[in-house]
């Protein structure tokens, strides 16, 4: 491996990686717009310049050259801190801010735009453009979700290199020519292809804009929670960029949390980033995902639990749900316990599994548990990230087993058997039973209970008793992706109301009863977990790094 | 023609277009120019159309459209009138002359008359910078314009009569032994029976029937020959670069002439083609190629289809095509034109534009002898310095290096433009006194003027005084005087000049050809020249001279290409030369 010097250390890098990575590698930060790790490399904004030495047939020879397009060499010197280095960096932002509009104050990029923080870093010099600046189109709607400014673009180009390299589908480009050039569509156009939202995220400016959060929130309010993407089976990397103050302001009634839901500034969740994981996600995602977060703080959540009171929905404490629930199940399961089902979202976390698992396999002994949830037919696959199944953690409830026993009936038998009267309890975690029952089906069952993130007005009719459950964004846990990847989400923050994660209920529940599950957090579940579950073994969430780690037979 | 039809004809093109390249993207320019001849412009529908063909994204075939500018989505006028406003032309008064051409219009430049039929536009150097002031008119030229000539052409236009070249040839000079200009006097040389007659031929036959590959490149090698469109790379250098492998390599000539001041290959492919195509088939046997390439720029309609016939009479001769003269060489010679971008005279923007993208230079390495055209090793060469080939084998090594210098060996075709008596193209040897040139050759300033500057090779070359033109014309002599030889093409001024106007019109220039790819370029371009355009309006202030002067230095150098240096050698030179015009501007 070559070893390099860079600002007097010596360092040892693998072949082939540049020096603006190698930098990087070890603290030291080259500004740069057009160079992105996963676009081809085209060197034209001039900004991520250093001081290359290097023996040159005999002696040192010295040059400023851009450090994405030089490759580490062997007893090679790299300065990035040369008064000739800080000068090119400071002339190349000059010249970048020649034209530009200087709208930081209304722009959304402000706090989080490289060319705004490179001039305070890099630039600090005053303006000496007097001349009239070039106009050009503002605030200009290209697709679903994405508005373009050229007058704040750089030119980087990463944007239609991301729509020619990832997606092939080219809606950008860069047209005309010299100082007359700029982004835009391309004839008959819209940027509107199911991984739009990613050009937002390459932006280095604030040339493109994301509609879904354009003046919702300034970047410096953001907290940021790294996450798993609970949208299909290939468990994204993502960051959740979250924000409680206005919540706060607003928090003092249920009416405020209603209105919460009209007005998007009251949103807690503001808008989700991609993470960075080449072996999952590269750092893109789908807008499925980036704007799938909005039923965290829809007007439908269930904040408290619920019990059916001669036909309408009454809020009430948490035990008295889960008297219901003990009340039933038991009686259901004296009779017999194939009369029960449950039936589980493959969106619970492993862990939330787990515990569902150990109460009602493990201690109830019920036979009919599943989690295979129909598909919805619109949903789609595609060759770069989506997968065909819509949830995150389908292989989680396979492994550890969250599946009808030897005789038990899974989702596919349950419309047989409530209609034969074989089944007439159902409980339902994280899903809408009409998903899979008959309207017909539903009506017959004698006790119907859930555990629900979001109750619709047409589910209600349809409740004995609910559970308020943490929706995403609140709850902390692993899943276990299409090829056997574990990966960690952590909270934002509490959930909603008297919402619980699923585990926290299943524990109440197992309590109620009698049944007793010892966990007091999600640390203890995954403990049992790789204790019981052999795919599961030795795992900790320290051992899950931030790659996630691949288990199983796909490991 | 019915719409089937057109379509029909555009898809035969498409397709004998494609069979030219190893990728059939290549055919891209080619095309659109089909279409903007068959429609007028070029339509979002012709766009889609074409990428069909070519099996690429309309967004591909967008950027083309919008980068370069001789293709427009506008439409152009039947007629279109590109008037050459580059520093040679303006010298030579084309203002006035582009205000008559509006008036006898009635539009404005860059409109089209209210009937479809003519339209007017600036346009920035045409490559014909002896000719000047000069306009094409359709595919047609006119030179030395006036205005009863521009007076003439508008109402010939009007009443609808067709119009004929007015290109007069330019003057050139008798030589012993030329090299490049031997058949220039000679009527219709672009023939090949007046080319044979002439000897044309004879010792391309020669080379390949009895040289090896190695021993012609060490004969170029020997010679001393170096690259005559500006750079000065040592030619058989250049070409022993390319792998001695047997893959698929490329010769492309380039002939994009268009750095102001420039107009020597112009003569070459107009008053002999023939010593530029027997050139080719000498470098292509020394490389090892089957293909070349001649990158021409399409405003050279005459001289194009003058070289376009010479090569179809090479090929019925026997001299292109398979198994050349019966020697078992195989080489196909296509002519390719250029879009109208300046940056495409680069070398790897010229290759990139070849393949059908946007002329945005290449970032070396790699350099295009290894991986150039279609990523296959590749030899750029101007015109004249391949046409140079065929004496060098002929009359050999000591009889090209009895002239010129030591460093900088034979003859040279030398422009000179301006204000001179008689602008021509003159073959000269290395190391000819400027002096010379332009008083000599060039028979001195016009009546009744005096020198005042000479830009002498090529606009953005550094300027020298009129004290300053005891140099010799040779890449070392130059250098020493503190400017370049580049192309050979001098730009020259008499008292009349203010030196920050002539230097507006190039930063006008250069601002305007920048590709836009690079930032110190693409904004320092257009600043620079917007801080000249206020001065020269009146509104100089304390500090832009200063101001000027950074902005060049940050453009020096700090680019993929050098047409950003290229931008900033004529501001450096022009303020560091003629300072007092540059202060009286503020105030």
């Amino acid at each position: 491996m070559p070893k390099i010097k860079i600002n007097g250390n010596e360092h040892e890098f693998p072949e082939g990686m540049n020096v603006l990575e190698a930098c990087k590698n070890v603290g030291i930060y080259v500004p740069h717009f057009c160079y992105h790790p996963l676009l081809r490399t085209v060197g034209s904004c001039r900004m991520c310049k250093v001081e290359v030495s290097q023996n040159m047939r005999g002696s040192m020879q010295s040059r400023i050259d851009i450090s994405c397009k030089v490759e580490v060499a062997d007893g090679m010197e790299i300065r990035t801190d040369t008064p000739e280095v800080k000068k090119q960096q400071q002339m190349t932002l000059e010249f970048l801010l020649s034209n530009h509009p200087l709208d930081c104050p209304v722009c959304d990029d402000a706090g989080e735009c490289e060319l705004q923080n490179f001039y305070f870093e890099f630039g600090q010099h005053d303006s000496r453009m007097i001349e009239p600046k070039i106009k050009n189109r503002k605030a200009f709607d290209i697709g679903r979700s994405i508005v373009l400014d050229n007058e704040r673009c750089v030119l980087c180009s990463r944007c239609s290199r991301f729509l020619e390299e990832v997606t092939h589908t080219h809606e950008l480009g860069i047209f005309g020519m010299g100082s007359a050039e700029s982004i835009m569509l391309k004839p008959g156009a819209r940027l509107d292809n199911d991984y739009a939202g990613n050009v937002v995220d390459l932006c280095p400016v604030g040339a493109l804009t994301d509609k879904d959060y354009r003046f919702k929130r300034r970047v410096w309010y953001l907290k940021s929670t790294p996450s798993i993407c609970e949208h299909c089976a290939r468990g994204c990397n993502v960051r959740v960029d979250w924000d409680l103050n206005p919540y706060h302001w607003h928090k003092k009634t249920f009416q405020m949390r209603k209105h919460r839901t009209e007005a998007t500034d009251l949103q807690r969740i503001q808008r989700i980033k991609p993470r960075r994981n080449d072996a999952v996600n590269k750092e893109w995602i789908c807008d499925t995902g980036r704007y799938g977060y909005k039923s965290t703080d829809s007007a439908d959540r269930l904040t408290q639990p619920v019990i059916n009171e001669s036909g309408e929905l009454k809020p009430v404490e948490a035990g008295a749900v889960i008297k219901a629930f003990v009340t039933g199940l038991n009686s259901a399961i004296k009779s017999n316990p194939g009369k029960v089902a449950v039936v589980v979202s493959p969106k619970l976390t492993n862990e939330e599994i787990y515990a569902a698992w150990s109460l009602f396999r493990k201690r109830l002994e019920l036979p009919n548990l599943d989690h295979k949830l129909p598909v919805d037919p619109e949903w789609t696959g595609d060759d770069l990230l989506k997968s065909a199944d819509p949830f995150p953690n389908r292989l989680g409830c396979e492994w550890i087993g969250f599946v009808p026993d030897g005789n038990g009936l899974g989702v596919e038998d349950l419309n047989l058997a409530i209609s034969n009267g074989k089944i007439d309890t159902l409980l339902t975690i994280l899903a809408d039973p009409r998903e899979f029952l008959e309207e017909k089906s539903l009506s017959k069952l004698k006790r119907k209970f859930f555990i629900l993130r979001n109750l619709p007005e047409d589910l209600k009719e349809h409740v004995d008793a609910a559970l308020p459950a943490a929706a995403w964004g609140e709850y902390r846990g692993t899943f276990t992706n299409f090829e056997g990847r574990i990966q960690r989400l952590e909270a934002a923050f509490d959930p909603e109301g008297e919402a619980q994660p699923v585990w926290h209920w299943m524990i109440e529940l197992a309590t109620g009863m009698k049944k007793s599950l010892k966990w007091r957090k999600t640390e203890d579940i995954m403990h049992s977990l790789s204790d019981h579950v052999i795919n599961y073994k030795n795992l900790s969430y320290d051992s899950i790094g931030p790659e996630g780690v691949v288990v199983g037979d796909k490991a | 023609m019915s719409e089937g039809n057109g379509n029909c004809s555009l898809v035969e093109v498409a397709d004998g277009l494609k069979a030219k390249y190893e990728q059939p993207r290549a055919a891209l320019v080619p095309l659109l120019f089909a279409v903007q001849t068959r429609d007028g412009r070029v339509t979002d529908e012709a766009e889609q159309e074409i990428a069909d063909l070519l099996q690429i994204d309309t967004e591909q075939v967008h950027e083309a459209v919008t980068f370069y500018p001789l293709l427009s989505e506008k439409p152009l006028g039947k007629i279109l009138i590109q008037v050459c406003h580059n520093i040679s032309c303006s010298l030579l008064g084309v203002e006035p002359l582009i205000d008559v051409l509006e008036n006898e219009l009635g539009i404005k430049a860059g409109e089209v008359t209210p009937d479809g039929e003519i339209g007017l536009r600036r346009s920035e150097c045409l490559g014909c910078c002896c000719d000047a002031p000069m306009m094409l008119v359709g595919e047609k030229f006119f030179g030395n314009l006036t205005e009863e000539k521009v007076k003439d052409v508008v109402a010939k236009l009007k009443a609808g009569e067709e119009v004929v070249n007015d290109s007069p040839l330019t003057p050139t000079n008798e030589i012993e032994n030329p090299a490049l200009s031997g058949n220039f006097k000679v009527p219709n040389a672009s023939s090949i029976k007046v080319a044979e007659a002439r000897g044309a031929y004879q010792i391309a036959k020669k080379v390949l029937k009895e040289m090896s590959p190695e021993e012609i490149t060490n004969q170029v090698k020997a010679s001393g020959l170096r690259g005559q469109g500006g750079a000065g790379f040592p030619t058989g250098l250049k070409w022993s670069f390319v792998p001695k492998t047997d893959g698929q390599k490329y010769l492309t000539v380039n002939c994009d002439e268009s750095e102001p001041g420039t107009c020597k290959d112009r003569e070459i492919l107009r008053r002999d083609p023939h010593k530029l195509i027997e050139g080719i088939i000498i470098a292509s046997k020394a490389i090892g190629v089957t293909k070349s390439y001649i990158y021409i720029r399409r405003e050279f309609y005459e001289p194009a289809q003058i070289l376009d016939r010479a090569i179809q009479e090479a090929y019925d001769s026997g001299y292109l095509g398979k198994d050349i003269l019966g020697t078992g060489m195989d080489l196909d010679v296509y002519t390719h034109p250029g879009g109208g971008a300046y940056i495409c005279g680069e070398e790897t923007g010229l290759i990139q534009s070849l393949e059908g993208r946007k002329g945005w230079p290449r970032i070396k390495p790699p350099f295009p002898a290894v991986q150039g055209l279609f990523w296959k090793p590749t030899v750029v060469n101007n015109v004249e310095t391949i046409s140079n080939v065929p004496f060098i084998m002929e009359k050999g090594v000591e009889a090209y290096r009895s002239r010129g210098t030591e460093k900088s060996p034979g003859t040279k075709l030398f422009g000179v433009s301006g204000h001179v008596k008689r602008p021509g193209v003159y073959e000269l040897p290395m190391g000819v006194p400027l002096r010379d040139l332009i008083f000599g050759y060039a028979d001195g300033i016009r009546e009744g003027h005096s020198l005042k500057a000479v830009i002498p090779g090529g606009s953005s070359v550094p300027i020298l005084k009129a004290e300053e033109i005891d140099v010799n014309m040779d890449f070392e002599s130059t250098a020493e005087a503190g400017t370049m030889l580049g192309s050979g093409g001098a730009i020259v001024m008499d008292e009349t000049v203010k030196i920050p106007e002539a230097l507006e019109v190039l930063s006008r220039f250069y601002a305007h050809e920048s590709c836009g790819q690079c930032t110190p370029c693409r904004e320092g371009g257009i600043w620079i020249y917007k801080i000249l355009h206020r001065m020269n309006s009146g509104l100089g202030r304390k500090g832009d001279i200063e101001l000027l002067l950074d902005l060049a230095a940050n453009m020096d150098g700090t680019t993929i290409c050098p047409l950003a240096a290229a931008a900033a050698w004529p501001v450096q030179s022009a303020i560091k030369k003629f300072p007092e015009e540059f202060e009286a501007l503020l105030y």
